[in-house]
């Protein structure tokens, strides 16, 4: 008799203790109810684009480190063993560096499943930034995945947020990734603007930027080469021009130029949105400028860089890499401060812009997309796809460029005249001779932007072997042409290889 | 004939506001509000949250002419915490007991003084690992982006949640006796006891590929039990005037088994560095076991290294040795063995006090028999992979050439990664048995004392933490849960990792007891 009467009281007269309903946390059912809300979480889906943490953002240890072009640096062989580890192709699955990049680009594809999962049928929010927001979300899932592939190879596609159980999901082909890539791609760029509404958000010609890089990496997809020319052409006649001095896309008083395409902006201050590779890349004390040491350029990459023959180098050289007889931007460049004699300029800053004390907090954009790089896989779309003069055209875009730049900048010697016979425009068609001054010019056009390594692999072995195997004689290709999945991902995944 | 019935309700409302500030130029008590700091960039904060815990119990116990005892139990659960479409669970239990000894059969044997059997089954709910809001996923600001110069906040799902949990519920069944001899000199309780937990409520880890921002949710994953023996005897004796002593010893025996997990997909936790994680909980094995893989000593020679599985390039003799337990050739994460378990498979104590006319003196021993505990302190200061200090062992012993050790790899910070990487070699007994404390009192006694209204009066010496008998290397192996672990939130998943414990003092204590 007492039971039911307690059971009675237990249904009713208490059910109100139990109808606690969310305080101080928006759900996903309430939250994406105001256009404000839903730009929160679109400006999250950008934000691991961003360098505010050089060790969690560590696509610089897989891109370049694991390249040609530089080697480690630090204090000691045993600083950051891991990133050593990488550039010796003696990586496990649970290296530091492979974890990092990862879950930083995961973490961006995360947030961008939020923001579609959010807008997508959704009524409460405007049109336009339901259009807009899907848009941004699906170009950035597409350059997060972009990333994640050409480091990985095969990997699992999250399209949704998902259950613990749903997210336990196999490794789909790389083949499979490209195409999710291409069709968020293609989405994207029907949508988006020509002009960014803010700088650093997603436009139409980032998407289609995007897109031609995917193709050209795209081997398994029939006239894929085609389709990478077609669409960086289709960029190239948009409203982009290269700069006439290549350092205005490293420069951080030159950060709203004609060249970029798509860019991470970075700034000062006390919320952790600088540029943290400004301290990484910087020479240790004692020089002045307090930073890791490093990210040391190899005499490989310096060699690759063209001279005159009056002796003038290619200026890319000195914009990108501090030595000896020259200066680290506003010192004096001391050879101890590299075990291989350069240090990359590229992220890094003057004292005067940023002084030691914040040496963490650089003000360098990221040009994740830029003109210059669409040229460059528009030539070598074309000439890969037997159109070897219509490829000299963007290639010599590039190089005229380059050159020019003794015309616009007064601190170079002889301005502003361009030294005799520097960078001339190349005229060969003959595809093998013409793909070697393809790749050798987006070596150095592109260096130290963290592309180079995935360009290695995407020549193939026998370019690979002669590149890398000199600094890594471990390097195997069939073995490390993609990274292995971290083992946080093979520990709580059960069906990743299945 | 005893029936009890009741109703419990809690709710708790947790409101935080907080206000911050910095850059005061005067330190004075006259300026220390927050208004005076000159900071640009105040913080602030606010929040509130809410949780509700209703029950409904009731219970009739039963005794029948004292001998037969039996006792029923119900209640009714519901929280705030799961779903509102499921939010009950009801649990039943009982006890049943037979007064042996006071039976008339057993009164003309009279050294018996005390027996009881009884046993008890029933089960429990819980919820509390759960956060308030569990069932629900929750977004909320998570820092920063900049568009060209402006900053924005940006907001996402900072936790996951689970619409489908239900209470955890345990089922203990005990059964056991008391026996009592010689007027209770002797007394000995012997229990077996059966506990197994349903529905066990976790967050595992998600695939990393889901992203590692969102808290993961909660599922109810996996089926535990936990089952032994408990024995606990003492006998005191007052052995004439002057002399008297007692000693009580008991023993518990645990085994601890995950029986079932969600498509018996084990679950890492306790991470020891980036990624790393040290134990796996896995059906067939204890929660929290240690996973790692195993060392075999050290390469003695270029020989050594060639015949052995492949471990990487750069191995030389010198460097750790690891076992190739699935035999393909190559040492890997897929070489990790079931190393042990953080879960002592047996405790026990013994305390123990002997008087002699004014004197006293009582011993108090406890150790634990069974568990492994993974040195992570050591991987600093024996791992050898940056100018850390190291131990006189590490600086002495190390290995220098063939034969000369096959525990400790020769020192080298390009050998580390091979050397210093989570294995066996820094996993250890935590078998110890410390004398926790033994104090030594007198009594005074005498007139002299009542003259000073003093009515007792006792001194005593007393030592805690006297010794420990451990072949741990550590600091001590009665292990605390370090914050490192603690801050991940794998609760039973991570115990017994090392970050540097730090131990327990041995405090020597002199005092007096003296009532007025």
């Amino acid at each position: 008799m007492i039971l039911p009467a307690l059971l009675f009281l237990g249904n009713t007269s208490c059910k109100k203790i139990l109808d606690q309903s969310v305080k101080g946390a928006y759900t996903p059912e309430n939250f994406f109810t105001s256009d404000a809300n839903a730009q929160l979480a679109i400006n999250e889906a950008y934000k691991y684009l961003a360098f505010n943490s050089g060790a969690n953002n560590a696509i610089w240890v897989l891109g370049d480190l694991a390249s040609d072009d530089a080697v480690k640096g630090g204090s000691s062989v045993g600083d950051q063993p891991d990133f050593q580890a990488v550039n010796q192709f003696n990586i496990l699955t649970t290296n530091a560096a492979v974890e990092a990049v990862w879950k930083q680009y995961y973490n961006g594809v995360f947030a961008c499943n939020v923001v579609l999962d959010g807008l997508t049928g959704n009524t409460q929010v405007s049109s336009d930034m339901q259009t807009q927001g899907i848009a941004q979300a699906k170009f950035l899932r597409a350059y997060y995945y972009f990333i994640l592939t050409t480091c990985y190879g095969n990997i699992p596609l999250h399209l949704k947020v998902e259950t613990a159980e749903e997210s336990q999901t196999p490794a789909r082909p790389q083949d499979t990734v490209f195409a999710q890539i291409e069709t968020d791609c293609i989405a994207a760029a029907a949508s988006l603007p020509t002009t960014a509404a803010s700088l650093g958000m997603a436009t139409k010609g980032a998407a289609l930027a995007l897109l031609a890089k995917t193709y050209l990496f795209h081997t398994d997809l029939a006239n894929h080469y085609q389709l990478a020319a077609q669409t960086a052409e289709e960029v190239e006649g948009m409203n982009y021009q290269l700069t006439n001095n290549y350092w205005d896309n490293f420069n951080s008083n030159t950060k709203d130029n004609t060249e970029e395409i798509f860019t991470v902006n970075h700034i000062a201050g006390t919320l952790g949105l600088g540029n943290e590779l400004n301290y990484w890349f910087a020479p240790r004390p004692p020089a002045p400028t307090n930073g890791a040491g490093f990210f040391l350029p190899t005499q490989s990459l310096v060699d690759n860089y063209e001279t005159a023959p009056g002796g003038e180098p290619d200026p890319r050289l000195d914009y990108t890499i501090a030595r000896s007889g020259h200066s680290y931007f506003d010192l004096t460049f001391d050879p101890s401060w590299s075990s291989t004699g350069y240090l990359c300029k590229k992220m890094c800053q003057p004292l005067s812009e940023v002084p030691a004390a914040t040496k963490n907090v650089g003000t360098v954009n990221y040009e994740a997309l830029r003109l210059a790089d669409i040229l460059l896989v528009d030539a070598e779309a074309l000439n890969e796809s037997g159109q070897s003069a219509a490829a000299l055209a963007p290639l010599n875009k590039v190089r005229e460029r380059a050159r020019n730049c003794y015309q616009y900048d007064n601190t170079l010697p002889g301005y502003p005249n361009v030294p005799a016979g520097l960078l001339p425009d190349i005229s060969t068609t003959d595809q093998v001779q013409l793909r070697d001054a393809i790749r050798k010019e987006r070596r150095s056009e592109l260096a130290l932007e963290f592309h180079r390594f995935f360009d290695i692999i995407r020549y193939g072995e026998t370019y690979a072997n002669t590149a890398l195997l000199p600094g890594a004689p471990d390097f195997n290709y069939a073995n490390d042409k993609f990274f292995p999945i971290p083992q946080s991902e093979r520990d709580a995944n059960p069906n990743l290889f299945k | 004939m005893n029936l009890l019935a009741g109703t419990e309700i809690i709710y708790d409302d947790t409101k935080v506001m907080s206000a911050s500030q910095s850059g005061f130029s005067s330190q004075t008590s006259a300026f220390q509000y927050l208004s005076n700091g000159t900071s640009t960039t105040p913080g602030v904060g606010g929040n509130e949250s809410t949780w509700g815990l209703s029950s409904v119990f009731a219970r009739a116990a039963y005794a029948y002419d004292d001998k037969y005892l039996a006792s029923f139990n119900f209640r009714r659960d519901g929280s705030s915490r799961l779903d509102p479409n499921d939010q009950w669970g009801n649990f039943y239990s009982g006890s049943i007991g037979w007064r042996v000894d006071k039976e008339a059969f057993m009164q003309d044997i009279k050294p018996i003084s005390l027996l009881k059997l009884r046993a008890s089954l029933g089960q429990l709910g819980d919820q509390n690992a759960l956060s308030n809001y569990g069932y629900a996923s929750l977004i909320n600001s998570n820092g920063y982006y900049v568009y060209g110069s402006t900053p924005v906040i940006t907001s996402t799902i900072y936790a996951t949640g689970n619409p489908n949990l239900k209470w955890q519920t345990s089922t203990m069944g005990d059964a056991g006796f008391d026996l009592g001899l010689f007027n209770g000199a002797f007394t000995l309780s012997a229990d077996y006891y059966h506990k197994i937990t349903t529905n066990l409520l976790q967050n595992p880890q998600e695939p990393s590929s889901a992203g590692t921002v969102a808290s993961p949710a909660y599922e109810n994953n996996g089926k535990i039990v936990n089952r032994g023996f408990e024995f606990e005897a003492s006998y005191r004796q007052q052995v004439n005037k002057d002399w008297s002593y007692d000693v009580t010893a008991n023993v518990t025996t645990i085994h601890n088994e995950v029986l079932a997990l969600l498509n018996n997909q084990p679950l890492a936790a306790g991470r020891v560095d980036n990624n790393i994680f040290a134990t796996s909980t896995a059906v067939g094995h204890p929660v929290g076991a240690f996973y790692m893989i195993k060392d075999e000593g050290i390469f003695q020679s270029p020989l050594d290294v060639l015949t052995h599985a492949y471990q990487g390039p750069g191995i030389r003799p010198g460097d750790v040795k690891f076992k190739d337990v699935n035999g393909d050739g190559v040492i890997d994460q897929n070489d990790r063995i079931y190393a042990g378990s953080p879960i002592p498979t047996m405790t026990y104590a013994l305390t123990g006090h002997v008087s002699y006319r004014n004197f006293d003196l009582s011993l108090f021993f406890q150790g634990v028999r069974g568990d492994k505990i993974y040195n992570q302190i050591a991987t600093d200061i024996e791992g050898f992979y940056r100018p850390f200090n190291i131990t006189k062992k590490v600086a002495t012993e190390s290995w220098h050439g063939e034969g000369t050790s096959n525990s400790l790899p020769l020192l080298s910070w390009t050998d580390a990664q091979n050397n210093k990487q989570m294995s066996t070699r820094f996993l250890e007994s935590g078998d110890y048995l410390k004398l926790k404390n033994i104090q030594l009192g007198y009594n005074l006694g005498s007139p002299a004392l009542n003259r000073l209204k003093i009515k007792s009066m006792r001194i005593y010496v007393s030592v805690q933490n006297v010794f420990t008998i451990t072949k741990y290397s550590g600091q001590d192996p009665e292990m605390t849960t370090s914050a490192d672990a603690a801050s991940s939130n794998d609760g039973p998943k991570a115990l017994n990792i090392d970050w540097g414990t730090y131990p327990a003092a041995r405090t020597f204590t002199f005092g007096a007891n003296i009532n007025f």
